[in-house]
């Protein structure tokens, strides 16, 4: 018998908030004014996924839950949790970014990538960095990537001198349709 | 049998038959359109569907404070833009040098690709900041997307459809243009209960057989039959029932399809109005957009506040065929 796909459902939770707040500060070194008046909501599949919803999207999930409908996502959509490892969206980097432009905080791990560098990043590809000052490291660390007009462009971590994507907007175009 | 019924009686002419084949259409297409349009005029709209209307974006006021900026890093890549003298977020894409939907500007969510018909749904319904906000039957999410934008990511817009392929999508879109304050749904929303009186402002941008969209689609021109108008209809005045019982009194609802067809807009509101009393129309208008809502066609007088609805066509509005009307709950 063929099993009906099942879609997530996003419920309150601390847990979420606890991730991203760390993220913010030991990846960054911002505090959680990015994400000021948050509140953090969650749905349980396979991956946990974090949306961060303002009151009255709070106030409309929780009137969806209490009459048995299931919101399938809300607000500002955070990133995922996989192996407890905090996987950050598309949607938070443009918040990062938009926040250290409006208040003038420096935010860690920015790689700023000429326009060439860019096109390649976004179609998914590997970055060669020799050029670049960022220094290379052999850590896991994520980088938010920008370009040289300061827009980002996604996520990457750099190994053995090459920038490589972990999340592009070219997703976008790739897989979100 | 509903009342009005008698718009699906169709006799073909012999005329109609000779203009369906000059133009491809299937006859009861032009019957129909014989019926709206005084001949000269149905001459002129035939041939603005043939010619087609350029595509159009909306600039996203929610990254952008500047659209000029777009506007200069789209024609620097070999794109002609004019302003549409609609919307002041609004351009025509008169001249297309490559993919609009692949640019680096729309994957940073700067523009949606939009026809201008379709952007005034958003703007007549008019949500503002701090309401509860129903799209219902809302992906891919232009109009949802759009709504964000005028209400400054404020407030809370309950986006609904029922495929999962298309929430989806409407997901995707919601996030590329940085929309905040949107709760997604997948649900019929024939079977949403729990939910009565609880919105502020309702979009019901009905599923149809897309007649409007005939400028960018040739196909439409022999895709759909007359029983397709019938059963597509059927379904909007149940939908249009549903979205009324979702609205709180004093509320306001647009009902909107991308179809010019008198049967899935004229026809279901005049349907749904003779049998409640709780709803009144309210004049539909955007400056000199648009015509007035038809009352009568092939035999049929529809209910008298259809005049305060609005219709755009192609050869007129220079966009793409689209209905709108407003209703208030009382």
């Amino acid at each position: 018998m063929p099993t009906k796909k099942k879609i997530a459902t996003i419920i309150p939770c601390r847990q979420g908030e606890e991730k991203v707040k760390l993220f913010l500060e030991q990846n960054h070194g911002l505090d959680n004014k990015v994400l000021e008046e948050c509140i953090f909501y969650c749905n349980k599949m396979e991956k946990t996924e974090l949306f961060c919803v303002n009151k009255e999207e709070a106030s409309l999930i929780e009137l969806l839950l209490k009459k048995n409908l299931n919101p399938y996502n809300g607000g500002l959509y955070l990133g995922k949790i996989s192996n407890e490892r905090f996987e950050p969206s598309l949607q938070l980097g443009k918040e990062i970014i938009e926040h250290v432009r409006r208040t003038g905080i420096e935010a860690k791990r920015l790689l700023v990538l000429s326009d060439h560098q860019g096109i390649r990043f976004t179609y998914g590809k590997s970055v060669s960095l020799t050029a670049s000052r960022e220094p290379v490291t052999r850590d896991d660390s994520i980088y938010l990537v920008v370009n040289s007009r300061h827009e980002f462009l996604g996520w990457g971590v750099i190994r053995n001198g090459k920038l490589y994507s972990l999340l592009d907007i070219g997703w976008y175009l790739r897989k979100g349709g | 049998m509903r009342e009005y019924d008698s718009i699906f009686e169709l006799k073909i002419s012999s005329k109609a038959l000779k203009i369906a084949s000059r133009y491809s259409y299937l006859p009861y297409m032009i019957e129909r359109y014989m019926r709206i349009f005084p001949e000269d005029e149905l001459i002129e709209f035939l041939d603005k569907v043939e010619e087609g209307v350029p595509r159009s974006i909306r600039c996203n006021t929610l990254l952008l404070e500047d659209c000029r900026l777009l506007v200069e890093r789209l024609e620097e890549r070999g794109f002609e833009l004019e302003q549409t003298g609609i919307l002041s977020y609004a351009y025509r894409v008169v001249n297309e040098s490559g993919s609009l939907g692949s640019t680096i500007e729309h994957l940073l969510g700067y523009y949606y690709i939009q026809g201008i018909g379709s952007m005034l749904t958003s703007v007549l319904l008019s949500p503002r900041e701090g309401e509860f906000v129903a799209d219902l039957a809302s992906a891919p999410g232009g109009k949802t997307t759009h709504m964000a934008q005028i209400m400054n990511n404020k407030g809370c817009i309950l986006s609904v459809d029922k495929s999962l392929a298309r929430v989806k999508k409407l997901r995707s879109n919601i996030q590329r243009m940085h929309v905040k304050n949107t709760v997604v749904l997948r649900k019929d929303i024939l079977r949403i209960t729990g939910l009565e009186e609880f919105f502020d402002k309702v979009l019901l941008d009905a599923p149809c057989t897309g007649e409007g969209l005939i400028v960018f689609k040739k196909e439409r021109k022999t895709s759909r039959t007359m029983d397709d108008l019938r059963k597509m209809s059927g379904l909007q005045i149940q939908l249009l029932e549903k979205a009324m019982e979702l609205l709180k009194p004093g509320g306001t609802l647009l009902y909107s399809t991308c179809s010019i067809a008198p049967e899935e807009n004229e026809y279901v509101l005049s349907n749904v109005l003779s049998r409640r009393d709780d709803i009144e129309v309210l004049p539909t208008r955007y400056g000199r957009v648009g015509s007035p809502g038809i009352v009568e066609y092939n035999n049929t007088v529809f209910h008298d506040d259809m005049r305060k609805c609005l219709r755009v066509y192609p050869h007129r509005d220079g966009m793409e065929g689209f209905f709108y009307c407003l209703l208030r709950k009382r």
